[in-house]
């Protein structure tokens, strides 16, 4: 690449011996006054030798600790440190046709080959080439000028498939700038490519013929994304997985966010909570795996079908009922790598028992983990949970939605069972208190609880009925005598303060 | 022009069958009612390779060519109801009222007798309907009653009314963990002993392989047969692809079985399949032709369990899929090349065939397999697969020691020779790949 030499500027890419990195200093040195040094910031933090400064004297900053180094402008100027441009790199890939695996042979046996000379005239015909993957290509110009631009968009009118990951482009502006003649493009990767600059005006184009775009670790945030939704305005897929995104600044992207899209992958972000905009899309499908997300609270989704979920912090097994709360017609979903203590932590998922169970607690799920079942199977779980629960085995809310279907649709009275239970004397299973708020404290609601439930557990679904804030409710037990009795170990199971069938509590609502 | 009949037999081959039937479909953009998907004129992957598969009606609808058979309705009732039941004419679709009971002698002798002369009128109805048929697709379990049994008697008398028509299988061989029966090991003999001279070719898929691939490659921690047959679909579906779409390499049935299949005892070709990836860790990985190349020749990625390190490979071929180029291809086969693993047998001329089919693969919805823009499929035979029969054999040896559940077979009224006869013949099949597997100078030297 001779002819390309010393063109870098601060913000370029270059990938050397199979590592990238992004040019942060441009000029010599202390330590090398003779040379042109470059200092850069490492892809892999780990072949980094400092941050930027070097005896006591600053050149540049870096994002991560120790992740910088200076290169001498030799080891910049080799050929093995490819910048190459989008054409080249097409003609490389599908164009060269000297290619054969005529003569190929595995020890004295010829290795016979069949369609690719076929092959190779599919290829070399750009115009008619429909994908196009130049993965890792050392792509740094994607088209030197308008010239260049309209000479490849009549080469490659039918490309509808273009995958351009892990290469070395970096400007947003130029790229969409590419894209936009190709009428007949639907999926565009663009994974892994640092895009650092020409965020400003992307609103001047029309992308709207792309459909699926993934941007696969590209240290993007909200910002950058609400800055693409402006010009990629009928995205069916996208993919922003491994990024930037945090639970903050996603407020702002409700006007823009594209209604076509179905399907979303925001895996491996850094989010704590579920963005409240997926309410108003009709997503089907939603990746948010490898987040930090602890409550499935509020958001409903009635469209998404499939939800992967694994590897949050959702570390309660009420945190299931929930998540079927929200997204009524989940059909497959993933929840592994969660803390859903199952059995004081001893049985995983794997286990049978907690498969059905975490089964039986969602309405329609047919696919669990990845595990694809059919009806017998779901039937069985149910059966297995409604006798669970009934035996007073699982902590279960049964005034859920959820319990009324299941005892429907297996119909099971399970009042009835209840109330024999009572008649022969036994420990009552199911508890029917009144609670008595002090707003209204002559009315009164009736609730059914277990004795197995925490009474942190029965204050959320007290205040979940009452609309009252967790955080400043308080109960106080009054048993049959009229002796108060205040319940302050959110801990302890409500059967510890001696909850009888009948019993009043009252929920006090402390004030500011 | 080149028709090919499938024919799925008992409970696995059946649901096996509407797995590939729904991928199928997928692939060439046929809608489950059998019609073309909005804005097709014609299906996908070229004309010719799809008649192969699939009847035109008047009504621009499409059928299959297959037919299921098992001996209960349970499998096929739920074909019937399900999302693909206007796919299939009901005339395809052919149950029994009494089960094999996981009996091969109630699917070979007493029970599968009574159906089929039934299943015999379909089949020759099928075959009218074919311009130039070129042969039979057998999907079918080794284990179970209907599909040792009843599959092994309709391949007997297929192969006398259609002597010339090769006649292919997919067998699914027993594994202990999701294992129906304890006498799996007794189904799985008799039935290689009779199939084993009418059946052209055999692809083996081995539960216990698919199982771990499950685990392992798609992050399943608890597979479903459903999952299961979601991967051999992929894999049948790879297979066949080069019969289904204009490709080049094995355009027909006789030449799986040139290419494959030096003697014709020694037909049972080992299968890979790669990328096998979970839709979420797809995005970790590029998928590059010599990545996915090398995957092949992992015991990992194969259908059966067997260590070829351990053997010698007597043909191979090399399909791939999708979006590849010539360039990448050779630099994968001469990083092949360099294994040390790899040995061919040294009287075969040639050992590898390579061909491309340029439809990349399609994933079904609920399957867990990432969407994929290549991939490829390995068709090897080595005579490190006689590990299988060693298995398999072992089991029968220590059940048949003690005469254990033999009573159920002779009760219906087989002879109990024929357990003798079939484990001889199966040793013999044994002694078969160690003789194909030795140098021949080695002999020679001895001489």
């Amino acid at each position: 690449m001779s002819e390309m030499s010393t063109d870098y500027e601060i913000g370029d890419r270059l990938k050397i011996g199979g590592y990238f990195c992004t040019i942060k200093f441009i000029g010599t040195i202390k330590l090398w006054p003779s040379v042109r040094a470059y200092g850069v910031e490492w892809d892999d933090h780990s072949r980094g030798k400092h941050s930027g400064t070097v005896d006591g004297i600053k050149y540049f900053d870096v994002h991560y600790p120790n992740s910088g180094s200076f290169l001498k402008e030799s080891k910049v100027q080799t050929p093995s440190v490819g910048r190459n441009n989008f054409y080249k790199a097409l003609s490389e890939k599908y164009g060269s046709s000297s290619d054969s695996i005529q003569n190929l042979s595995i020890g004295s046996k010829k290795v016979e080959s069949f369609g690719f000379e076929e092959l190779n005239a599919r290829n070399r015909d750009f115009k008619r080439l429909r994908k196009m993957a130049l993965r890792d290509s050392e792509i740094a110009i994607l088209f030197q000028n308008q010239k260049e631009l309209d000479c490849i968009v009549q080469e490659c009118t039918s490309v509808k498939d273009l995958d351009l990951s892990l290469n070395l482009f970096t400007n947003i502006d130029y790229l969409c700038q590419f894209v936009e003649p190709l009428r007949n493009l639907r999926t565009l990767d663009i994974s892994q490519n640092k895009l650092l600059s020409g965020w400003e005006d992307l609103k001047k184009f029309d992308l709207s013929h792309i459909t699926h775009l993934r941007l696969y670790s590209c240290d993007l945030c909200w910002e950058h994304v609400g800055k693409l939704f402006e010009s990629f305005s009928a995205l069916k897929i996208l993919d922003l997985s491994y990024n930037r995104l945090t639970s903050v600044g996603i407020e702002n992207l409700k006007a823009v966010t594209p209604h076509t899209l179905e399907e979303l992958n925001i895996s491996g972000n850094n989010l704590i909570s579920f963005p409240r905009l997926l309410t108003d899309l009709t997503l089907k499908d939603l990746n948010i795996s490898n987040n930090q997300i602890s409550k499935p609270l509020g958001i409903i989704s009635h469209s998404i079908e499939s939800l992967d979920i694994s590897n949050n912090d959702l570390n309660e097994r009420c945190k299931i009922d929930d998540l079927n709360l929200a997204f009524p017609s989940l059909k497959r979903i993933h929840l592994k790598g969660n803390d859903l203590k199952f059995n004081g932590n001893i049985a995983s998922i794997e286990d049978q028992a907690t498969f059905y169970e975490v089964l039986a607690r969602f309405d329609h799920v047919m696919v669990l983990n990845g595990s694809i079942c059919d009806i017998k199977t779901r039937r069985e779980a149910e059966m297995y949970f409604i006798s669970k629960v009934i035996n007073n085995e699982l902590d279960y809310d049964v005034t859920l939605p959820r319990w009324s279907s299941l005892s429907k649709s297996h119909e099971i009275d399970t009042s009835k069972l209840k109330l024999s239970e009572n008649e022969e004397g036994r420990q009552s299973l199911v508890l029917k208190i009144k609670v008595k708020s002090d707003e209204e404290s002559n009315s009164g609601s009736e609730f059914l609880i277990l004795p197995g439930f925490t009474i942190r557990y029965v204050k959320s679904i007290i205040c979940r009925k009452l609309k009252l804030d967790i955080l400043r409710a308080k109960l106080v037990h009054e048993n049959c005598r009229g002796i108060l009795n205040e319940i302050n170990h959110n801990f302890c199971l409500i059967s510890d303060y001696n909850v009888v069938n009948g019993d009043i509590i009252h929920v006090h609502v402390a004030c500011e | 022009m080149r028709e090919v009949i499938s024919i799925n037999v008992g409970q696995a081959g059946c649901q096996i069958g509407n797995a590939c039937w729904e991928l199928y479909s997928l692939e060439h953009g046929i809608k489950p009612d059998g019609h073309l998907e909005d804005g097709l004129s014609k299906p996908k992957g070229g004309e010719e390779g799809f008649s192969t598969f699939f009847h035109e009606t008047g009504h621009g609808k499409f059928v299959p060519r297959a037919i299921y058979v098992d001996l209960e309705p349970n499998v096929i009732d739920e074909v019937r109801n399900g999302p693909y039941k206007d796919l299939f004419h009901p005339e395809q679709l052919i149950s029994g009222k009494e089960d094999a009971a996981n009996n091969y002698a109630r699917g070979h002798y007493t029970v599968g007798r009574e159906i089929l002369g039934d299943v015999l009128d379909r089949i020759r109805k099928l075959a009218d309907q074919c311009d130039g048929l070129q042969g039979f697709l057998f999907t079918h379990s080794l284990g179970g009653g209907t599909g040792s049994g009843l599959g092994s008697l309709l391949l007997e008398e297929l192969s006398a009314e259609y002597g010339k028509k090769s006649k292919l299988e997919f067998a699914v061989y027993p594994a202990p963990q999701v294992s129906t029966s304890v006498v799996e090991p007794y189904n799985t003999v008799l039935t290689t002993h009779t199939t084993l001279e009418h059946a052209d070719c055999t692809f083996m898929v081995d539960n216990e392989a698919i199982y771990d691939m499950c685990k392992k490659n798609l992050d399943i921690p608890r597979p479903s047969f459903a999952n299961l047959n979601n991967l051999i679909a992929q894999v049948v579906s790879s297979v066949t692809a080069s019969l289904r779409f204009d490709g080049s390499l094995n355009v027909d049935l006789n030449e799986f079985q040139t290419n494959l299949v030096p003697y014709p005892r020694i037909h049972f070709p080992l299968v890979s399949y790669s990328p096998v990836l979970s839709k979420s860790k797809a995005f970790h990985e590029s998928n590059s032709v010599s990545e996915i190349t090398n995957a092949c020749f992992e015991p990992g990625n194969q259908m059966v369990k067997c260590d070829p390190r351990d053997g010698k490979y007597m043909a191979t071929c090399l399909l791939y899929r999708g979006d590849v180029v010539t360039r990448d291809v050779q630099r994968a086969v001469e990083q092949v090349k360099n294994k040390k693993t790899v040995q061919l047998v040294d009287w075969c001329p040639t050992g590898f065939k390579i061909g491309i089919c340029y439809e990349p693969p399609t994933a079904t919805p609920n399957s867990q397999l990432a969407t994929v823009d290549r991939a490829v499929c390995m068709l090897s035979n080595t005579t490190s697969i006689a590990e299988a029969w060693k298995r398999i054999d072992r089991k029968f040896d220590l059940m048949y020691a003690k005469r254990a559940f033999v009573h159920w077979y002779v009760g219906e009224g087989m002879e109990e020779g024929e357990f003798t006869e079939a484990r001889e013949d199966l040793a013999a099949l044994e002694r078969d790949y160690i003789e194909v597997g030795a140098d021949s100078y080695a002999e020679e030297e001895e001489f």
